[in-house]
Parts: structure tokens; sequence; C-alpha cells
């Protein structure tokens, strides 16, 4: 991996736009050394870079327990807009297998309505033309981890403090561990294993819960047990059935008896009561018509020839009144007609015959005129006569038939009601037949109770008794499922201990090849290094606590106390220059204060022995009591290019322009 | 009018109470036109008893004939003189006072059955 050229815009004291480019001019010149006095934003950068690249993973220098929000807007820069904000810039490119990448990502961040608001963007550069990759932008951490591990970036990005704490052999342990772990991907075997050991846990679980097996044979003996329930209550319900019937057929003997001693006449004592009522008033009734007949003509029909015969009187009678008037008016018509034919002049035999004629004729009807009357009936009576035996007295005489018959039937309806009324029982006669019958109902409805509730019961049973059958049927299947299970539980722990087992070995035989390698690393590094080229002939890392110790040519263990304290920290130098070149990655190297804490000769071997073969990149943020003077000539030769960090105090603004101390000092001189 | 008014003994009238009972009519010139007839329709000629003079019961001749009173007369005039009897005033309501105590004494124990239908069985 190589920076090409990082951009600060309105960065913590970095006001505006600085860009500071990183490229080596050429390869035998790695080393870009940039100056700054203490507190004018050397940290700053270093900070810039791992802020550019790792975003909320990256361990910048002050940040401590600040939140990233929270980081992002303290750096700002403070004479900036927070709504304007900051950005940083990086171009960089590097190579995967063979294939060449080149890169430039911007992270910009500014306050929006007192809410952060950060973009960061992936580009990819070719043919000087940047293209947006939205894939890479949104994945950034996950891409940038094959390349750049940030677990071994504070190897390659360090500070004095680093160096530090390395150098103190109490402490380093955990950061050593933290480095190889990462470098030799242990931590992906830790993080394995712990899964593992989650999956056997669980399996575990399982297998103990499965040996609670249901008995096969309790739910058999059950169904058993059921089964003869089921028999005895169909029995039982068979019985009570019978029972029901007996007493039904009890039931209907008590009726007989009752229907003998006229019980349903009993019953009906009302309703026969009523019909006799009726029965009487209908006879009544037709009795009355027959009465009403009777009160008019109907005597008369004893009478009828009498009738017949004062009829005949009647028409006689009428005949004797015609007569007698006849006779008076014959009488003067005859006269006339006597003195008409004496006119005439008829002969005398005529006229006597004509006149006996007459006289024969008026002598008959005066004879007729002469009979006696005794009836003398107006014509008033002689119709009435008329009316009554033409037509009254048949009528009735039709009708009295009728009417009787009617009486006849209603009297006979009459009689078979007092039949009956008559018939009926006394109450006490029957009382205990009733009495009985109850006593008898109320039995059977006792039975009918006892038989439902055994059919209830009884539906229950079969329902358990399913139930049973069903659940037998279940942990059949259950228990051949179980088995399987269990196998597959057995063989899961089984094959996630021998898992563990192998990783194990795994580990420590990484460990093992690797460490090996890392010491003789260090060792080497260290002894370039040092000034006292035998003081150590042998170095170890403990594989548990990655606690360095060193041993002489002897093998004396040499306890940290016997190095000085600008041993130890070339040591410490030694270790961070072993693992980077145990990591085999080709990457840049960032110092910040590189030589801080060393005494003079110390710094020189560092010089020429270390940052110019640190990497194909080294940048070296300096301060300008440390490479200056001959310091500084002795690395001028792999110096590709310098930058000054000026600082104005009265705006509080740095700026990065070319250069170095020597020449503002000679400016300045 | 030949007969003026029908008078009836007390054995007659304890006699009509009797066929009141019996046939529910209520009238008792009903039952004595009832009596009449009976007795008319008897062939026998009644027999010349000598009846009580009370007039336990008395009802004009109108009253007794009704609407028919000339026929109920027609038939007394023509029985008399079927039977051979002048027929004269005294005859007459002699004939009459025979027959319709005759006839309702022939009712009284003959009818049959006795109740109102029994009336209508005398033929």
């Amino acid at each position: 991996m190589l920076f090409d050229k990082i951009t600060l815009e309105n960065f913590a004291s970095y006001k505006d736009i600085n860009e500071i480019d990183l490229r080596p001019e050429t390869p035998d010149k790695p080393i870009i050394l940039i100056g700054g006095e203490n507190g004018c934003g050397k940290t700053t950068l270093l900070d810039a870079l791992q802020l550019v690249i790792f975003g909320p993973l990256a361990q910048c220098s002050n940040r401590g327990k600040l939140s990233y929000s929270c980081y992002l807007e303290k750096c700002i820069n403070y004479n900036t807009d927070p709504e304007e904000g900051s950005a940083l810039e990086l171009i960089f490119r590097f190579d995967i297998g063979n294939t060449k990448k080149y890169h430039k990502i911007r992270r910009s961040w500014a306050m929006k309505k007192n809410k952060l608001d950060e973009e960061f963007s992936v580009f990819h550069i070719e043919d000087d033309v940047e293209k947006y990759d939205k894939v890479l932008s949104d994945n950034w951490l996950d891409y940038i981890e094959g390349v750049f591990p940030s677990k071994i970036a504070p190897f390659f990005l360090f500070d004095g403090e680093k160096i530090e704490q390395l150098a103190d052999f109490e402490k380093s342990g955990p950061i050593i561990r933290s480095a190889i772990s990462s470098l030799l991907g242990l931590d992906h075997i830790d993080r394995l294993s712990t899964d593992l050991i989650t999956l056997e846990k669980k399996n575990h679980k399982a297998v103990a819960s499965i040996d609670e097996k249901y008995s096969i044979d309790e739910i058999e003996r059950e169904i058993e047990y059921t089964k003869n329930k089921i028999f005895d209550s169909d029995h039982e319900i068979a019985r009570l059935n019978n029972q029901h019937d007996r007493q039904k057929k009890k039931i209907e003997d008590n009726e007989m008896k009752y229907r003998l001693l006229g019980g349903d006449l009993y019953d009906r004592r009302a309703e026969l009561e009523a019909r006799h009522e009726k029965s009487k008033e209908a006879l009544h009734q037709y009795e009355e018509e027959l009465r009403q007949t009777a009160s008019n003509s109907a005597p008369l029909l004893l009478v009828q020839d009498l009738l017949k015969d004062i009829q005949s009187d009647v028409n006689n009678e009428s005949d004797t009144l015609r007569a007698q008037l006849l006779c008076e008016s014959l009488v003067n018509r005859d006269q006339c007609l006597l003195k008409i034919i004496e006119t005439l002049n008829l002969d005398r035999h005529t006229s006597s015959k004509i006149g006996t004629f007459l006289e024969e004729d008026r002598a008959s009807q005066s004879k007729i005129a002469q009979r006696p009357l005794y009836l003398n009936f107006t014509q008033e009576s002689t119709s009435k006569l008329i009316h009554l035996t033409s037509s009254e007295l048949p009528i009735i005489s039709s009708e009295i038939p009728i009417q009787i018959e009617k009486i006849h039937e209603a009297t006979e309806q009459v009689e078979s009601c007092e039949r009956l009324l008559a018939s009926i029982p006394e109450e006490a006669a029957l009382a205990n037949i009733i009495i009985e019958r109850e006593k008898l109902q109320e039995d059977l409805r006792r039975i009918e109770y006892t038989i439902y509730a055994k059919e209830e019961l009884l539906r229950k049973i079969r329902y358990d008794f399913e139930r049973s059958n069903q659940t037998l049927k279940k942990t059949l299947d259950n228990l051949s499922n179980i088995n399987l299970q269990d196998k597959n539980a057995k063989r899961m722990l089984d094959y996630a201990k021998k898992t563990r087992k192998t990783l194990v070995s795994l580990r420590k035989k990484v460990l093992e090849s690797h460490l090996h390698q890392i010491e003789d690393l260090i060792l080497e590094s260290f002894n370039k290094l040092l000034r006292k080229k035998d003081l150590i002939h042998e170095l170890r890392i403990n594989p548990e606590t990655f606690c360095l110790h060193l041993y002489s040519a002897g093998n004396h263990e040499i306890t940290p106390e016997r190095l000085s304290a600008g041993e130890r920290q070339l040591l410490a130098t030694a270790i961070l220059w072993g693992i980077c070149r145990a990591a085999g990655k080709p990457l840049p190297t960032i110092i910040d204060t590189p030589l801080g804490r060393l005494d003079g000769s110390h710094r020189s071997n560092l010089l020429t022995s270390y940052f110019p073969h640190a990497s194909h990149q080294v940048i070296l943020l300096s301060t300008d009591e440390e490479i200056v003077g001959r310091h500084y000539d002795a690395i001028r030769p792999f110096i590709s290019h310098e930058y000054l960090l000026t600082h104005n105090d009265r705006e509080g603004v740095t700026k990065a322009i070319r250069g170095y101390f020597i020449e503002k000092l000679r400016n300045v001189a | 009018m030949i007969i003026e008014n029908v008078y009836l003994s007390q054995k007659a009238k304890d006699q009509l109470v009797k066929l009141k009972r019996i046939t529910g009519i209520q009238h008792w010139n009903i039952l004595s036109r009832w009596g009449f007839c009976t007795s008319l329709a008897d062939p026998t000629i009644p027999a010349p008893i000598n009846l009580p003079l009370e007039h336990a019961v008395e009802m004009t001749w109108k009253v007794f004939g009704g609407e028919y009173q000339e026929i109920y007369t027609a038939l007394l005039k023509k029985r008399c003189k079927k039977d051979g009897l002048p027929l004269n005033k005294a005859t007459i309501n002699q004939q009459f006072r025979l027959h319709v105590h005759r006839g309702i004494g022939q009712l009284a124990e003959k009818i049959e059955p006795r109740r109102i239908e029994g009336v209508f069985k005398l033929e």
C-alpha cells in the first residue's frame, strides 16, 4: 500500500485546505520528513490518516472516551462554521493479487441543525478519472480490513507513547498478543472456538431433555384400563336401558288400570259436562221449535177429515147463496123474456115449452136456494180454510217428523252424556292409582337422568381413549425421532469437541511456527539497532502471556532491569519492526516523534538502520529537536521531500508548507 | 156468536196444569185447542155427563180459537150435524163443553210420550 496524498479541510488546527504529498519520488528515497513544533499538529496528522481510513474504528490520540460523533464535532476547526464542517481526503494505491487498485477516499462531516452528518465516499481512479463506487463506499470497513487490518494498524502508525508501552515488558504482553493474534489470524480461530463452545452448550441441553422419555408401557396400560372402563360403561348403560323399558311397561299398566277405573273419563269431566250442557241446550231448542209448531194450526191436524167435509159444505153453501141471488134476478129476467116472447107471437107450443123450461130452471135453482145454511162462511174465512188445508197443514205435517227426529237425536246425545257422566269415578277411587303413577314417572325420570349422565361419561371416556391412542402413536413416532435427534446431538457434541481440540492444536502450531519467525525477526531487528551486538542471544515470546524473555549467550535470562531505558526503547522499536516484517504486508510506516526518548547513539542507529528500511514508504513526523543537524544529515540521502507544519499562534492555525526546519532557519538567518 | 165464553172445570184445570208440565206449552188456550181436536177426532158422541158449574178456567171464544176461531166454530157445528144433533145454541154450547172436557181428559191421560212430541202422536 502506498499513500499518494492527504488533504485536510478545516480539520483540527488546519484551517482551509492543506494538501500533503506523501509519495516518495524514487524507490530508494522512501522517507517523507514532516517537521513541526510541539503542539502544531503533528499528532493531528497521524490521527487524520487513521480517521480517514478507519473512521469509527480509528484509535485516535485525543479521542479518549468520546463518542465518534462528538469526536468528529470536536475535530472541526474552531474558526470554521460548524455547518460547513471538515473533510479529509486520501489518495492511495495497493495491490490485491495481480490487480492494482488506485482509490481516493473522502470523509466529510458537518453539523446540520445540531446533529452531526457524516459522509464517506470511495472513488476508483482510472486514467485520471475518478469514479464513485457505491458498493465500496457502503462496505469500506470490510473491504479495507482485508488490505490494512485495523488491529495491526497501530504497529504501522505509531508514536513515542506506543514505544513507551512496548518498552514496559510487563505491560507489553497484551499489546503484543493483540498484534500477533491479528497478524496470524488467531483472533478468527478464537472466535470459532467460542462459537463451538456455545454450540456444545446448546446440544448438551438438548441431549439432557431427551433423556426424559415417555414410558410406552405406561401409556399402553392406560389404554387397556380405558378400554375396560368403556366396556363396563356400555354394559351399565344397556342394563339401565332395560330398566327404563321395564319402567315404561309399568307405567303403561298403571295407565290401563286408570282407564279401566274410568280415569280418562275423570280427566275429561269438565269436557263431558260441557258436552252435556250443550246437548241439553240443543234438545231444549228443538223442543221449543216443536212447541212453536204446536202452538199454531197444528191441533187441526187431528181433524183433517172434518175439515174436508167442512170444505165441501162451504162450497155447497156458496152455491146456495149464488142460487139465492140468481133466483131473484131470474124471476125478473124470465118475466121480461116472457113479455118479449109474447110480443114475438110464437106458437103456444114453443112459448109454453120456453115457459116450462124457464119455470123448471127457476125451480131447480130455487131448490138449491132453499137448502139450509149453517156455516155461513165469509169470503175471508173461506180463503183461510183453503189456505189451511192446501198449504199450511201439509207443510206443518212434513216438518213435524223432521223436528221430532232432531229431538230424538238430541235426546240420545243428552242420554249418552249422562251415561258417561254417571260412570265418572270418584276421586278417591283413583287416588291410589294417581299416586302410583306419579311415583312411577318420577322413577322413570330418575332412570333417564342416570342414563344421560352415564352416556355423557362414556362419551368422555371414549374421547380419552382416542386421545390415549393418539398419544401412543405420537410417542412411538417421537421415540424414533428422539433416537435420531439424540444421535444428531451426540454427533454434534462429538464433532464440536473434536473441532475445538483441532483448533487448539492449530492455534498452538500456528503460534509455534510463526512465533519462532517473529522472535527471530524481532531479535534480528534488535541486534541491528543495538550497539552491544552480542547482548542478546535469544528472544522468546511466551505463547500464553506473550511476554518477552531475553536470554544471553549462556542461556541466562536477562531481566528488563538489566537494560537501559534507551535499550528498552530500542527493543520496543525492534518489536514493532519485527512485527511489521512478520506481517509480510507492504504497508507504509508512519512514526510520530521517532527519536523522542532516545539518547544520541541510539538515535543514530535508528536513523541509519531502521528508518530507511522500515518500509517502502516511511513518513516521519519530527519536532525541531529531533531530526535536525547531524541526525538530519544521516538520513538525508533517503529523504524524498519535506514538509513543515507552521502554526500561527495568533490565529491558532496550522499550515503545511514545503520545506523543513533547516530551510526555515536558514531563511530566518 | 154461537159460543161467547169457554168455561172449564177444576178437574179440567188440573189436567191442563198437568199437560202444561208435560208438553211445556205455556198457554191454556192452545192446550184447550188440542183437547178439543182430540175429542173431535174421537168418532163417538161424548157422554152427556153433568159438568160441574164452576168456572175454574175462563176464556173468551176469541182467545180460545185465536186465528182460526171461525174454523173451530165450523168444526163444532159440522160435528153436531154429523152426530145428528139439532144445531141450536144450547146444544152447540153443551156439545162444545162436553168435547173440550173429554178431549183435555183424553189428552192428559193418553199423551205418549209424555213430552211435547206426544201431542203429535195422537193420530
